[in-house]
């Protein structure tokens, strides 16, 4: 008995002690990562710290805020270019609301959250490439790969505070990599944007130029081009117009972009012009399979919907029926446009009307008739199997007779096996803003320079040139030239005139198109004999009456995000804390 | 209350083993104890008075043998669980002795960490659920069972889907994390994940250690409770034994959601202005005039499910065996066979003593299951359940006609979808006459037909599970126990789910098969060595516990998936699987990353009673946790507790003077509990995710990528265990025979280093980051009470509990100040965790009625009325978790025949159903919202685009409930007639339950709705409701 009680104690014992001892078996080591401290060491650090950079700013354009892709509705929403309507008018609210200033049009928009969300991850990013490679004063940009990963950086890091300040007026600036229990304040807006000068300033000198018009990749990159591009915009939007034609000029100089043909025009937003002299920056998407995911599957099923209730579908573009936007050009954009140059390279690449969707593409599966041969033109405008579907509603909403082609995706920029996701480049800067910004930085300071540049770009677009340069004809040509590219909003409201031109958002009746090939209100059941025929019926769609529209003093910027302010409330005793903008709370 | 031979035995040993063997001028005595049966009773400890070293213990077959001084006129016999007994024995050199069972004791025992213990000697507060009360029930968890049956213990079901898990609750929530809310789960000394695979049936007792001095021996893992689940084991009264339950049940909605009908549906969006008039809409072909669909109608009919049940069990003096396997298949209501759960679990139970000093047993539980069920919990169009109840009641269920369709869908139907220049169909679902499942021509969000989702769901899991103890006792010396066990748990699952393109409306559809099948493998293991001392002398007794243990866990599983417009060779069912591809799909793999954890932990307890009425119990333990959780400078930790009883019954004062009471006693306890659950993935560090991301420089996307690295996070290598302080007083009373019982208790715990999720402020660029940051304080009082009787043959008992809790956060960072939760829409309607305010507590504007014009108003922070609040005026509007729950169960039998009522309830929570939402004003909604529209909440016209106003109380309801979840009518033949066909029991019963429902909110099921994330708890998003069931059953032993 003994002997069983000494072995039993001696193995209890024994058994504790081992285990004991053996505190190792607690290090289980974590897998598939590196530890923090044995990277941003190398000059390979330094780049695949700065790729985190330019993945999160292909994700901005791919960051969703409801049905749509976040960053269009977030830039060109309140212009004056577009209709925003939903498969009818209570579809896409929350896009609905910021065109036309609503009065439900709140600081919980989702598309302004994420969007902001999404700059400030970015910038992020772009704080660790810098303050690890780059330190107080440059002690840590020990070669040459490492000054030009940081100034890469910094131009990003620069351009996401530019859109904000844009929009918001004094975001927090955030020059390095915040701590987690960081209560960031509003920027003062007279050192923001001197701020933002500056960087853009030091990074150029730091960056190598494009190496000429063929260099495609050099498109897809941050160069001193853009660095410059950037920089001369930031002092035109910040009013600093003679200084602002320096960096301009440089770029106009440095002979690295062009402006394409007028007839290429189209091609600038679509695979076949990725890369092109035009651009000084866009981010490119790509089709490889294991990139893939990142492909614009949001944008552009949505900036396809004005498609969805056609019966058939020119070969051209994508087919797919998507959910949210309906964005048609309103009448005052259509309307200027054509009396400033109906037919010309541009009006034909930006807007196409409904009678010329119907009969000037080709249509496999239509236009080829029993006998063989192709349809007419007028076959095809007495074609029941073409225009509109009526099933649902009689009209479609907030349309007047034409669609916005300019940015329509094609069949030709799907990825492989995919219906939906396309890989077509977002401009972030072309060359035709770098000449308007030029022409207007000479107008504004009174340099007649600016006039052969701003010529330049009604000349490709085959529109009438100019004979003087006037502010005047610089607002009309930009408003044209880069119509839904994000730029108008800010150029009025800096300008001074967006109440005068976004007046007709609170007062207008909304458009509605309908097909006079069927008879009006019976929803497509019952054919009128006439051919294919854009009618335009106008109603009141009511928000006018409940205070829609753009409301001086408060709609010059957004408000912050809901969420972001009830984290971060102002706090006066503290001095810490975001302030909302006027009028929002 | 009935005991198992094995407790009484084990018990009866134990006290056996405190004897200490005679020595000195003996004369032989011999004799037998046997228990008022005849049936002998074994351990059972022969002492002469007032010569407590004068002694021994009864063997298997009850006798005994003593040498006793010569002139001893008596010897006192005892065991638990039985009157001590003194028996004269002057002259006899034999005596036998009949002990009369102890009924004043009750003294069942229970199950503590690491050992048993009286019921009487507990110092802390511990529930105890006997297998009476689990029985008979139509749930097929264990969990679920729990629900009503004891004060202070929360039982949630997030879903009444056929085999979703029931969460436990153990007085209230002290983290605010997402998971690790529920209490260490311990079967037979085994630490599982889950206690889903247990069969009710098989469970001998679930306890529910409560209090910290309790759970205090668990340590590290015990801050939110410890349920201890005893299975069945061998019995030997029931020795041979062979027996079989079945039950067979009928289940269909329950409670429904009140939403519009049509005309309601009609007059609500046409006073909106979303809709034209009656005629207008029946015109565009929106509506035929007549149909009025009820979508949870269409979504739910009759469900079936059976289970059954066989055995054996059997024991002798060595050893006792249990054997019983189960067959559980539940299909749910929903219609169709996509919801369902199908389990065969068996149980093996076994234990014999070899030799005199050991003992060798073996707990094991093999489970395999098949689950498939409908998507749920979601404001997205994959949430089956949602449609159900956001859908117009205008659309009808099928489209019998290419024509009926709206034009997307037809467009769809005849015109598929072209990839690369290849035109493919889209699956527009059909029934089985081939009629389209509908969708709606009014809205096209997320609201889809749930007979789409339903056809379309193909995911199916499965798995294989073994869990089990080897244990040995080893007695070395008197009073010594050693014992030595390992437990593992081996698992395997595996998944596989199948979409192929369709297209339900143009928010809804899909270009691709995807062909996803996963599988897993997980292993665990822990190996606990203890050693129990106890030992009596006088009136002192003295009970010693050490112990260690070591644990660790693997698992590992792969997964693949095939994705495309076309994937596979074939697309009948038998091609559905990832061999078959051909070829054109895109590939992921993912998985084989082994995920591992330990755990080592030294544990200890010191007891001391003197004379049965003063307890005083000690406990200590000492956790270390692996570098998955915890920082190497923070990986130990060490938890204390400590605790108190008085038996004033006990008192020879009280004794005299109070007859009626039969048992009462005062407790108290105080300990420190950690929580370690919350920490899992490294959280306290920062690594760089490498090459997570990419970029193409190559604008001709050459095969050439670059890839990048980011950090995960934020390091916070301080990061630490939440830790619990409880301090509980308690009570224990019972009078009138023991007829009465009572018991309560109030305890105050509170939860320091609370770890906090928090997101950083938008600017700094990371969604979340975890911290030491907050407290929360959960008190309340918890009462049991019990009454049991007869009247001539008929005999009834009531029992009832009754508890409450408050939570509120008592600390939150200050520069953290309040974290956001859930929330709905774009409503500015959160779910806030806050300083000052309980978990989770509803946080949005404070609806006042309406102004003269009939505009919604509300109470700014000023207490004046506005009509237009900013973020100033946001406060607390309810609080999401229930403030009391209860649960009462009756039971009558006469003759042959048993009745039992159970029945609970919760409340003192709010729910906001979400099922309204501005930004897509045309989906279906609550009829409370129509018919109080212009009433008490403003017309329809000014509230269908305010989000300030379903941000604010208007639309937060009442969670209260009361349930009546069982109510059951059994008959037992007579015995006479059974025995004659050698059956020893046949028992009949059939049972309603979940019938009842008593609450005033207007969703699904407040029941399920107060679940979902703990973070989203409150906002009800649409769960499988609960059904009421129609159950018949019949038990039969042989």
């Amino acid at each position: 008995m003994k002997k069983y009680t000494f072995l039993g104690f001696a193995c209890l014992i024994a058994l504790m002690t081992v285990t004991s001892c053996n505190q190792d078996l607690l290090n289980i080591p974590q897998k598939g990562v590196i530890a923090y401290e044995d990277f941003y060491k190398t000059d390979e650090d330094a780049e695949s710290a700065l790729v985190a950079v330019y993945d999160s700013y292909v994700s901005l354009f791919n960051v969703s805020g409801g049905n749509s892709p976040a960053y269009n509705v977030f830039i060109n929403a309140p212009g004056d270019e577009l209709y925003w309507g939903g498969g009818k008018k209570e579809d896409n609210i929350i896009a609905q609301e910021i065109n036309e200033f609503r009065t439900t049009f709140g600081s919980t928009n989702a598309y302004l959250t994420n969007v902001y969300k999404q700059m400030y991850k970015i910038i992020y990013k772009a704080n660790l490439v810098i303050d690890n490679f780059w330190g107080e004063n440059g002690e840590l940009a020990t070669s040459a790969v490492k000054k030009r990963c940081v100034a890469e950086a910094r131009t990003i890091r620069a351009w996401c505070h530019m859109q904000l300040a844009c929009y918001y007026g004094t975001p927090p600036l955030v020059d390095h990599v915040l701590a987690g229990d960081a209560r960031p304040t509003n920027a003062d807006k007279e050192e923001l944007w001197q701020w933002i000068i500056k960087e853009l300033g030091e990074a150029a000198e730091a960056l190598p130029a494009r190496n000429g018009k063929t260099d495609k990749n050099g498109a897809v990159k941050i160069t001193q081009g853009a660095a410059l591009a950037f920089q001369g915009k930031a002092m035109v939007l910040h009013g600093d117009y003679a200084a602002a034609k320096t960096p301009l000029k440089r770029v106009i100089d440095s002979g690295n972009y062009d402006l394409v043909p007028g007839p290429e025009m189209r091609d600038l937003f679509h695979g076949a012009g990725d890369g092109n002299m035009e651009k000084v920056f866009e981010l490119n998407f790509s089709d490889l399979d294991y990139y893939g995911n990142n492909g614009r599957w949001n944008f552009q099923t949505n900036q396809s919907l004005f498609f969805r209730q056609m019966k058939g579908y020119p070969d051209l573009i994508i087919q797919q029926t998507g959910w949210g936007n309906n964005m048609g050009p309103t009448k005052k954009f259509v309307d200027a446009l054509l009396a400033n140059e109906e037919g010309s390279y541009r009006q034909k690449a930006w807007i196409v009307s409904y009678e010329q969707y119907l009969t000037e593409f080709p249509y496999k599966k239509l236009d080829k008739k029993a006998d063989g041969t192709l349809m007419t033109k007028e076959e095809k405008l007495m074609d029941p199997k073409r225009g509109l579907d009526f099933n649902k509603y009689n009209d479609l909403y907030a349309n007047y007779g034409w669609f916005f082609f300019k940015k329509v995706p094609y069949q030709a920029d799907l990825l492989n096996n995919s219906s939906v996701r396309t890989d077509q480049n977002q401009i972030i800067m072309r060359y035709a803003e770098v000449l308007l910004l030029y022409a207007e930085a000479c107008a504004q300071s009174g340099d007649s320079d600016g006039l052969k540049y701003l010529n330049m770009v009604a000349q490709r677009a085959g529109a009438p040139t100019y004979s003087a340069l006037t502010m005047d004809n610089v607002k009309k040509e930009k408003w044209f030239e880069m119509a839904w590219e994000g730029t108008r909003f800010v150029d009025l409201v800096r300008w001074g005139d967006a109440a005068k031109e976004l007046a007709f958002k609170g007062h207008d009746e909304t458009p509605y198109l309908f097909d006079d090939f069927y008879v009006y209100g019976t929803n497509g059941k019952k054919q009128s004999g006439n051919p294919h025929k854009a009618v335009i019926v106008w109603k009141d769609d009511g928000w006018a009456a409940k205070g829609a529209g753009f409301k001086t003093g408060k709609n010059e910027l957004y408000p912050f995000p809901f969420d972001v302010i009830e984290l971060n409330p102002w706090d006066a005793e503290k001095g810490c804390g975001l302030k909302q903008n006027p009028g929002w709370d | 209350m009935r005991k198992s031979f094995l407790t009484k035995a084990t018990a009866c040993i134990a006290a056996a083993l405190l004897c200490i063997v005679s020595y000195a001028q003996p004369r032989s005595l011999v004799g037998k104890v046997v228990d008022p049966n005849g049936d002998p009773v074994v351990g059972a400890s022969v002492v002469v008075p007032g010569q407590s070293n004068v002694g021994t213990a009864t063997g298997p077959d009850g006798s005994f043998q003593l040498m006793v001084p010569a002139q001893t006129a008596s010897v006192t016999v005892s065991c638990i669980g039985y009157v001590t007994q003194t028996v004269p024995i002057a002259g006899r050199p034999a005596v036998n002795v009949t002990l009369e069972e102890d009924n004043e004791f009750l003294e069942e025992t229970v199950v503590i960490g690491y050992g048993v213990q009286r019921k009487s000697d507990l110092t802390g507060a511990v529930a105890s659920v006997r297998s009476a009360d689990l029985e008979h029930r139509s749930v097929s968890s264990a969990a679920a069972a729990l629900q009503g049956k004891a004060a202070g213990v929360q039982v949630y079901s997030n879903s009444g889907a056929p085999g979703e898990t029931s969460h436990i609750r153990v007085r209230g929530i002290s983290s605010n994390s997402g998971s690790g809310l529920g209490p260490l789960l311990i079967v037979d000394g085994l630490k599982v994940d889950n206690i889903q695979y247990l069969d009710p049936e098989m469970i001998e007792s679930m306890e529910v250690l409560k209090d910290a001095a309790s759970a205090a021996i668990y340590g590290a893992q015990a801050g939110n409770g410890v349920v201890l689940i005893t299975t069945k084991s061998g019995s030997k009264e029931k020795d041979g034994q062979i027996f079989y339950n079945g039950k067979y049940t009928v289940s269909s909605l329950g409670h429904h959601a009140q939403v519009m009908n049509a005309e309601q549906y009609l007059d609500f969006q046409h006073t909106a202005g979303l809709l034209p008039d009656r005629d207008q809409v029946i015109a565009n072909g929106f509506w035929d005039g007549k149909t009025n669909t009820n979508w949870a109608d269409v979504l739910f009919g009759t469900g079936l499910a059976q289970s059954h049940t066989v055995g054996a069990q059997g024991g002798n003096e060595r050893g006792s065996y249990y054997l019983s396997l189960n067959y559980t298949n539940e299909n749910g209501m929903a219609r169709g066979d996509k919801d369902y759960y199908k389990r065969l679990t068996a149980q093996i139970n076994a234990d014999y003593k070899i030799k005199k000093w050991i003992t060798v047993g073996t707990n094991t539980s093999i489970e395999r299951y098949q689950q498939q069920s409908l998507s749920q919990g979601s404001e997205y169009a994959g949430s089956t359940l949602l449609g159900a109840l956001i859908i117009d009641p205008l659309t009808p269920t099928l489209f019998k006609t290419v024509d009926e369709m709206p034009f997307n869908m037809r467009n769809a139907y005849e015109n598929g979808f072209t990839v690369d220049g290849v035109t493919y169909p889209y699956k527009i679902y059909q029934n089985e006459d081939g009629y389209w499942y509908s969708t709606s021509k009014i809205m096209e969000g997320d609201g889809v037909n749930p007979l789409i989702n339903v056809a379309r769901n193909r995911n199916e899991s499965r798995g294989f599970n073994v869990r089990g103890t080897i244990f040995a006792n080893v007695t070395p010396i008197k009073d010594l126990v050693f014992t030595s066990r390992l437990g593992y748990r081996i698992g395997q699952s595996w998944s596989n789910n199948y979409e192929e393109p369709y297209y339900v409306n143009p928010k809804n559809h899909s270009e691709v098969h995807n062909l996803t099948a996963s599988s897993s493998q997980n292993y665990f293991y822990q190996w606990e060595n203890f050693a129990n001392y106890n030992h009596n002398f006088g009136r002192h007794a003295l009970g010693v516990m050490a112990g260690m243990s070591y644990t660790f866990n693997d698992s590992r599983g792969v997964n693949a998936s095939l994705r495309g417009p076309d994937i596979l060779k074939g697309y009948t069912d038998n091609f559905l699987y990832l061999p078959y591809d051909n070829g054109k799909g895109e590939k992921g793999i993912g998985g084989g990353t082994p995920s591992n954890s330990s755990q080592i932990s030294y544990f200890g307890r010191l007891n001391y009673s003197y004379d049965n009425r003063y307890t005083l119990q000690a406990n200590f333990r000492a956790d270390a946790f692996d570098s998955s959780k915890l920082s190497l400078k923070n990986r130990w930790g060490y938890f204390p507790s400590v605790s108190a009883g008085w038996t004033i019954s006990n008192e020879s004062w009280f004794k005299d003077n109070v007859s009626f009471v039969d048992f009462l006693k005062i407790r108290g306890s105080w300990g420190i509990n950690g929580n370690i659950s919350v920490l899992s993935g490294y959280p306290y560090s920062t690594s760089i995710s490498y090459n997570s991301k990419s970029y193409q420089y190559d604008v001709d996307h050459g095969e050439i990528i670059s890839y990048g690295s980011q950090p995960d996070g934020l390091a916070n290598p301080d990061l630490t265990w939440e830790t619990s302080v409880q301090t509980d007083l308690g009570l224990d009373l019972r009078m009138f025979n023991n007829r009465l019982t009572f018991t309560a208790d109030w305890f105050n715990k509170n939860t320091e280093d609370l770890l906090v999720s928090i997101s950083p402020v938008a600017e700094v660029g990371i969604s979340s980051t975890t911290v030491n940051a907050g407290a929360i304080n959960n008190t309340g009082w918890e009462f049991e009470l019990g009454w049991q009787d007869h009247i001539g043959d008929f005999g009834y008992s009531i029992n009832g509990n009754f508890s409450t809790l408050q939570n509120k956060v008592t600390y939150l960072e200050p520069s953290v100040g309040h974290i956001q939760g859930d929330h709905f829409s774009n409503y500015k309607l959160y779910t806030y965790f806050q300083e000052g305010y309980p978990v989770w507590f509803l946080r949005g504007y404070e609806y006042a009625g309406m102004n003269a014009e009939g505009v919604a108003q509300y109470v700014a922070a000023d207490g004046t009325l506005t009509t237009t609040p900013t973020s100033d005026d946001l406060k607390y509007i309810g609080n999401t978790l229930p403030t009391f729950q209860y649960g009462i169960t009756v039971r009558m039998d006469w003759k042959g025949l048993d009745f039992t009522v159970f029945g609970t309830g919760a409340g003192g929570n709010s729910l906001v159903p979400c099922v309204f939402r501005t930004e897509h004003p045309q989906i279906n909604s609550l009829v409370y919202f129509y018919e109080q529209a212009g009433k008490t909440i403003p017309t329809v016209d000014k509230i269908y685009n305010s989000v300030d106003f379903w941000s604010s109380s208007a639309t937060v309801f009442k969670g209260d409930f009361f349930k009546i979840k069982q109510i059951q009518l059994g008959y037992t033949l007579p015995r006479a007639w059974t025995s004659k066909v050698r059956i020893s029991n046949f028992r009949a019963y059939v049972s309603m339950d979940d019938w009842f429902v008593f609450t005033n909110y207007p969703g699904f099921d407040p029941e399920t709705a107060t679940t979902g994330g703990t973070r989203g708890k409150g906002l009800d998003k649409g769960q499988y409701p609960n059904a009421k069931k129609i159950l018949f059953g019949v038990n039969l032993a042989f």
